[in-house]
């Protein structure tokens, strides 16, 4: 039972719903309810529900791409679920999310519908959107940053619309807001192939590094994390001075380290780098949520700009940990994991395409 | 000379970054505690944590 449970805890992908939650509290917070923690518990349940039910399409669609890219590393690679297993699991976690969606309102089920939709088209046959390149790299940072925000802000704001005297649900400024986050997520989602690329290579799957190569996917993940900065920064409530050179240094950063990648250092140096950019694309969401959070909470210029540089500070630091000596930790199932073996093959640690030939 | 050789085994640079980004990152949430901005200290805990494993996302 216990191994039941920490199999489910593994398919939710930990990171990732730290990631969406991230967004969702956002979200909230740029509704100006930073701390309805009542109501970010039932975003949360319908976050993990979409999320499960995505992860149960993308690993039923790409197990044979998995075994390549990541030998021990999916529960459906390693058997420590079945298909049919993965197949329920996936289908009662999306009724699950569906249903307590609708409990927040018709808004919230729609947006938890489409997002279900354009997951299941994106791994599923016949759509496979996650075969056509830019296709896939623009729709998955709809699902990881648009539904979660859009949950959290439609949470707090389920009554509000014209004739309620309180504005539109959802105003310009969220979406202005909601399309800087899409634009810097697309720049680091864009860089999550380098990993699987010498399976999607193999497989046919056509994503944008395999079409375009490594410089065009580090040159266009540049101009989204710009682009993506410039418009959070313009568009954010009363942004002050330190949160804009904060987001600011962060984006040079993050394209300093994309020059780096570009001029292919070397599979190991690969992810690492990777790893630091998705740190520096982590801290900005988080010091955006921070700011939001305490410009609704009335604190001071002064003491919200001390928050903000500390943040900045950890930040760096940890970015610059990360290049240095990698994660301190590897996420990975580990040998007597449910259906994992206890003398488990050494990881693969490289990127690097073999038989498909090397990245440009 | 055995003593700061033991030093340099027990205490590698990165243990001393964690430790100030540690520390600061403590103040970091408890700050925001104290401010009335629970959600944000654990999400600046959770997240600081999740930067060790090395996700590219």
């Amino acid at each position: 039972m216990i191994a039941r449970m920490r199999l489910i805890v593994l398919l939710t992908r930990p990171p990732v719903v730290v990631l969406l939650a991230l967004f969702a509290a956002t979200g909230l917070a740029e509704a100006g309810h930073p701390t309805a923690d009542a109501a970010m518990g039932r975003v949360l349940v319908v976050v993990i529900g979409f999320l499960l039910f995505s992860v149960a399409c993308n690993d039923l669609a790409d197990e044979a791409v998995d075994r390549v890219n990541l030998p021990g590393k999916r529960p459906l690679v390693t058997g420590a679920v079945t298909r049919h297993e993965f197949t329920v699991i996936g289908l009662t976690a999306g009724a699950v999310a569906l249903a307590t969606s609708v409990t927040m309102g018709w808004r919230p089920a729609v947006v938890t519908a489409a997002g279900m939709t354009l997951s299941a088209g994106y791994s599923l046959p016949p759509v496979r959107l996650a075969r056509r390149g830019a296709v896939a790299s623009l729709l998955l940072p709809a699902c990881y940053v648009a539904v979660p925000f859009l949950l959290g802000l439609l949470a707090v704001r389920p009554h509000a619309g014209p004739g309620t005297g309180s504005g539109p649900v959802i105003r310009p400024a969220d979406l202005a807001l909601l399309a800087g986050l899409y634009l810097g997520f697309i720049g680091r989602i864009l860089l999550k192939d380098f990993r699987d690329v010498r399976g999607d290579a193999l497989f046919g799957k056509r994503t944008f590094l395999v079409r375009y190569g490594r410089r065009w996917t580090c040159a266009v993940s540049a101009c989204c994390w710009l682009a993506g900065t410039a418009v959070i920064v313009a568009v954010v409530r009363q942004p002050t001075p330190m949160l804009a050179a904060a987001l600011a240094a962060c984006a040079i950063a993050a394209v300093g380290l994309l020059w780096v990648l570009a001029r292919d250092p070397g599979a190991h140096r690969d992810e690492l780098v990777i790893s630091a950019i998705a740190i520096i694309g982590r801290g900005m969401v988080l010091m955006l949520l921070a700011h939001l959070a305490m410009t609704d909470n009335h604190w001071s210029p002064g003491l919200s700009s001390l928050m903000v540089a500390g943040l900045a500070v950890v930040i760096a630091g940890q970015a610059a940990g990360m290049l240095r000596h990698g994660p301190a930790v590897a996420f990975a199932l580990r040998p007597g994991w449910p259906g994992r073996p206890a003398t488990a093959p050494a990881e693969r640690r490289t990127a690097q395409p073999q038989s498909a030939g090397p990245v440009r | 000379m055995l003593n700061g050789m033991r030093r340099d085994i027990t205490r590698p640079p990165r243990a001393r970054l964690q430790s100030v980004l540690g520390l600061i990152g403590i103040a970091l949430a408890v700050g925001t505690v104290v401010g009335g901005l629970a959600l944000v200290a654990l999400a600046v805990v959770v997240v600081v944590g999740l930067n060790q494993l090395g996700n590219n996302k």
